[in-house]
């Protein structure tokens, strides 16, 4: 039955939903941030340096535009507002090396390295160095003097010791991850706040299931969205089936109880009435009397410990090999032996040559008995049994890319047959042919045979038809997939 | 109380400073050696090493006086210097804050960092590397008894003005830095070049009236006191106060237009052996203890607004309503140390101070 | 009629176990019970039997332990096994172990005893000079059948036939079989013929206990009905 504690301990687990989503957008997000992180570093980067290349290059410019040639040499002077953009970084150390033509050295640090500029195109060249053990970034522009007396490019190198870039680009990096980290922990909890909602009427679904009784197997009715409504419709119809089988096993069991209880009582009647009898005939006719009764019992209880058998096996067996011509002549053989003493008929037929399927031996092998029980059960005195093995017939409602070779087991008999209108009835346990039918045979079935062969055959993807046949007698064709 | 100032060469000057709460003389033995090289008169610092050593008597203070000039050559290599074999400096303090710049700037300084060094302002602060820890404005000094009828030049502007109205006042009785030989003398004439437009007229008018140029302050004091001179222009204000307290007719004005003040600067060597001593010295220099006694009796004017003595800020502020311009700590103070820009400064300098010379 | 048979029934019900012997000896044929397997081991010791009847679902050591320890000890005494569990299941490893036959409870004593028959016939087999079914004697020896004590006059060739049933007796006996076992390869017989023989051996077993049955397609097959 189903309870909570059953879904307690049920089903393959695969781990929070919840989480897994959580973890692959933390890490989506992880990846973002370091694409970005990576993209801020190189913007960073270039914002500082050219933030602060461009002090280089106004400083270098003031210098280049003090540079004049007088009475034949070239003067410099140094432009007060020159230091003074560079002081803007306060706290950078500043060099300068400026060097006439012909690179002569005319004022500044005259260690300070300075590239060779092979093409003079006028745009400043930057590059860093190391200088005074401290690594500087140096501006190169030049400017060319045409002067009568002086001709040549000079050349002035301006350089700063990086530590307000550095901080420059520090401040710029480490205030865009701060957004960006900000951002990404906006976009986990709206992640978070998103699958929570998401995930919401799942939540709902398992309260509202767990708050139910255990019998309480009614739809549900919870409001659910476009994406959960299927999940909702299946439990739904899950729970409906359930209710169905339910409902079956219920009428099942007092079918059984029913049976059981009207045989016993018979059997405990003749037994009483055994005590009273007077002559030795009565006793006899008595106990043959309670043999019978006692032999339908029999054949009750085994039926309906087959059907349970069987029912359990289709849910667990493993597929094996069954050589059909070879089990059912087995079968035969076993019936035959027991009724040598009849006078039934037995024959054997077989049309579609070795076959070999997937499925259970043990269950298969009930199905048939039972249908052989039953065929020689209902059958007249001089009943013909016959087992087939027919090719088959791809039957309905099999799926049209389901391209398996279909086998058919038949077992004819020569009996009074089942009316059209009631095949269907038949199939279902505890359906028995009316009392009229049964008193005119003679005999009391359980019913349970055809139900047997019908679940054995569902639990091999087959299935059962009944047919009559001319002018008398019952065909029952087991269509089974080859494997 | 003798002051000597950037006196010409005291060389090879040096002293053992060792005191002790106790009296007693410890042993020098695995004893700390701090070296100080300095740009500033013996006895104006004395007062603050004493204390230092009162307050830390295992520490042996090596104090080596220099002229700023030259404490710039023996750093740079220029110059040799003065006790080879001893130990090199672990601390350098001078007052020409241009040549002291331009040494952090060539990497011979190492950071420190402290509480003492973060609360200093900005301009007082290069690169956690210099420090300034004096407040000296730059001030006129001149002789009361003279100018009782004449106005009293209260601005640049107004020198300018007086000098050329009284040129016959004025004339050989006013005396200045010789900006060559100076090294608070140039620093002071390249900040007001670079403050005033009316610099060089100035220049100019003190040339016409031949103003009398001097290596040092302690001189030009001293002519005033003896009577030959006026007029002091750009004197370092915490030598002219100390002089007006023992000299009742001196007076000093702070230019109304812009006072400069100037800040004595330290660092700690990139090559010193004690870098932890220094700065504990640095610090000791900044902290209030230090800079009270400066304040009251070292006649060097400190930086904290909250010192106390005769000296202190508060007093000066009290006396005289200045427009103080510090000459900030960074970069541009090298503009003038530049080989070709100083050449034409000095060129520029003497072309208007002795013009007639030239003629 | 067979002669007595010494059976040793292992079973721990005594209700079931006393239902059974007493069938038995009605039928004369002694029967000894113990109710656990180690019983059974330690009667084996010192008594041989012509046949063991066991239930397999015993306390203590179970039943197929005993039969597997019989049979790797060489024991070809006939086993055969009573189980209460839905038989189907345990059929084939039964019958690995070593069973020479199953039934299922609840089971109807005469089944039982008549399995117990045909199990020692087919131990005894046609070695003896006396095979009984039922009502009915052959003397191989003799070429001699008797039918509830009559002599039954039977030809070379339906004495062969019988013969060949007997020697299959609950099995399939094809006609492809009969050829091999009856006929020579001169004679090369029709079906017909052979339907012919066993319609006529069929007609003098009447009243017999040996049952032939024709299963259409497959062949014959004799039982013996007792």
């Amino acid at each position: 039955m189903l309870t909570t504690d059953t879904i307690l301990f049920s089903s393959p687990h695969s781990g929070s939903l919840h989480r897994q989503l959580i973890i692959r957008m933390f890490l989506l997000l992880m990846v973002t941030l370091l694409v970005l992180g990576i993209g801020v570093w190189i913007y960073a980067q270039r914002a500082s340096d050219l933030s602060h290349d461009r002090l280089l290059t106004g400083a270098g410019l003031a210098i280049l535009d003090s540079v004049r040639e007088q009475s034949g040499r070239i003067e410099v002077d140094i432009p007060y507002a020159a230091m003074g953009i560079l002081a803007l970084a306060r706290d950078d150390k500043v060099y300068y090396r400026i060097t006439g033509p012909g690179g002569r050295y005319l004022t500044g640090y005259p260690d300070l390295p300075v590239r060779d500029v092979e093409t003079h195109t006028g745009t400043p060249v930057f590059y860093n160095a190391e200088y005074k053990g401290e690594s500087v970034r140096i501006a190169l522009q030049e400017k060319f003097l045409t002067e009568q007396n002086v001709r040549g490019w000079v050349t002035v190198a301006v350089a700063q010791t990086t530590q307000a870039r550095t901080e420059l680009f520090r401040e710029i990096m480490l205030g865009a991850l701060g957004i960006l980290s900000l951002v990404i922990l906006l976009a986990l909890a709206g992640t978070w706040v998103a699958i929570s909602r998401a995930l919401g009427p799942l939540y709902a679904i398992r309260r509202e299931i767990q708050r139910r009784e255990p019998t309480d197997l009614t739809p549900l009715t919870i409001e659910t969205p476009d994406e959960v409504t299927p999940l909702v419709e299946t439990i739904n119809m899950f729970m409906r089936r359930l209710q169905e089988n339910l409902d079956t096993i219920k009428m099942f069991i007092a079918n059984a109880a029913h049976q059981i209880r009207t045989s016993l009582s018979t059997v405990q009647a003749q037994i009483n009435l055994a005590q009273h009898d007077q002559t030795l005939e009565q006793l006899s006719q008595r106990i043959m009397k309670i043999n019978d009764g006692h032999q339908r019992l029999n054949r009750l209880t085994n039926q309906l410990l087959t059907h349970a058998l069987v029912t359990h096996r289709a849910d667990t067996f493993q597929p094996e090999s069954i050589h059909l011509t070879g089990l059912l002549q087995d079968i035969l053989v076993q019936t035959v032996r027991d009724h040598a003493h009849t006078s039934v008929e037995f024959g054997f037929h077989n049309e579609a040559g070795d076959i070999t399927i997937a499925g259970d031996t043990i269950s298969l092998r009930e199905a048939v008995n039972n249908l052989l029980h039953n065929a020689i059960k209902y059958g007249p005195e001089n009943n013909q049994v016959t087992i087939q093995l027919q090719p088959g017939r791809v039957p309905e409602n099999v799926p049209a890319d389901d391209d398996r070779q279909w086998v058919e087991i038949w077992v004819d008999d020569e009996g009074p047959g089942i009316p059209k209108d009631f095949q269907l009835e038949a199939l279902k346990r505890f359906s028995r042919l009316g009392e009229k039918q049964a008193q005119e045979h003679q005999v009391l079935g359980s019913g349970l045979g055809l139900a047997i062969a019908c679940a054995v055959l569902e639990a091999h993807e087959g299935r059962i038809v009944l047919e009559n046949l001319h002018p008398v007698g019952l065909r029952v064709r087991l269509c089974l997939p080859v494997k | 109380m003798t002051f000597m100032t950037d006196r010409k060469s005291i060389r090879g000057f040096y002293l053992w400073i060792v005191f002790s709460l106790l009296g007693c003389v410890p042993s020098l033995a695995g004893a700390v050696t701090l070296t100080l090289y300095s740009a500033t008169d013996r006895a104006a610092i004395q007062p603050v090493i004493e204390a230092f050593n009162r307050k830390y008597p295992g520490i042996v203070v090596r104090y080596e006086e220099f002229q700023s000039n030259t404490l710039y050559r023996v750093l740079a290599g220029e110059a040799d210097d003065p006790t080879p074999g001893q130990p090199q400096p672990d601390l350098i303090i001078s007052s020409a804050m241009d040549l002291q710049t331009k040494l952090v700037n060539d990497g011979q300084a190492q950071p420190y960092q402290s509480e003492y060094t973060d609360s200093l302002p900005d301009w007082a602060n290069w690169r956690n590397e210099a420090f300034g820890f004096t407040f000296e404005p730059v001030v006129f000094a001149y002789r009361k008894d003279l100018f009782v009828d004449q106005p009293l030049p209260d601005s640049h502007e107004r020198l300018t003005e007086l000098l050329r109205s009284n040129s016959k006042f004025y004339s050989n009785r006013i005396g200045t830095y010789n900006v060559n030989i100076s090294g608070v003398g140039y620093l002071f004439a390249t900040q007001d070049a670079i403050r005033s437009s009316l610099n060089g007229r100035l220049l100019e008018s003190l040339g016409r009236v031949h103003a009398k140029t001097y290596c040092c302050t302690d001189d030009i004091l001293r002519d005033l006191t003896d009577g030959k001179l006026v007029l002091g222009y750009n004197l370092l204000g915490s030598y002219a106060l100390a002089r007006i307290r023992e000299h009742p007719e001196l007076g000093v004005l702070l230019p109304k237009d812009y006072t400069l003040v100037m800040s004595r600067v330290a660092f700690i060597h990139k090559l010193a052996k004690e870098p932890g001593w220094a700065g504990v010295f640095l610090d000791f220099l900044l902290s209030p203890e230090a800079q009270n006694i400066m304040a009251s009796q070292s006649g060097l004017v400190p930086l904290r607004t909250d010192a106390e003595g005769t000296y202190s800020r508060a007093a000066i502020d009290e006396k005289y309503s200045t427009s103080y311009q510090p000459i900030g700590l960074k970069p541009t103070l090298l503009v003038y140390l530049d080989r070709l820009k100083r050449a034409r400064f000095l060129k520029e300098w003497r072309d208007a101070i002795f013009f007639d010379e030239a003629l | 009629m067979l002669k007595s048979m010494r059976v040793l029934l292992i079973e721990d019900n005594p209700e079931l176990a006393e239902a059974i012997a007493e069938y038995f000896r009605h039928q004369g044929h002694p029967l000894d019970w113990v109710n656990s397997a180690e019983k059974a081991e330690s009667v084996l010791q010192y008594q041989s039997f012509d046949m063991l009847v066991l239930d397999i679902n015993l306390p203590g050591k179970n039943g197929d332990q005993l039969l597997k320890a019989m049979r790797k000890r060489g024991d070809p005494t006939p086993v055969l096994v009573l189980t209460a569990r839905s038989a189907i299941d345990d059929r084939v490893s039964v019958l690995d172990l070593g069973a020479d036959d199953y039934l299922v409870k609840p089971f109807d004593s005469r089944e039982l005893m008549a399995r117990c028959r045909a199990l020692l016939r087919r131990e005894r087999g046609l070695a003896s000079n006396e095979i009984r079914c039922g009502n009915l004697v052959f003397q191989p020896d003799a070429n001699r059948v008797l039918i509830n004590g009559q002599e039954v006059e039977f030809r070379q060739r339906e004495i062969q036939l019988l013969e060949c049933f007997l020697r299959d007796l609950d099995h399939i006996v094809t006609k492809e079989k009969i050829y091999q076992r009856v006929y020579t390869f001169d004679e090369a017989p029709t079906p017909n013929a052979v339907e012919q023989n066993v319609a006529r051996l069929r007609k003098k077993l009447t009243g017999s206990s040996l049952v032939i049955k024709t299963v259409r397609g497959l062949g014959y097959l004799a039982h013996v009905d007792d």
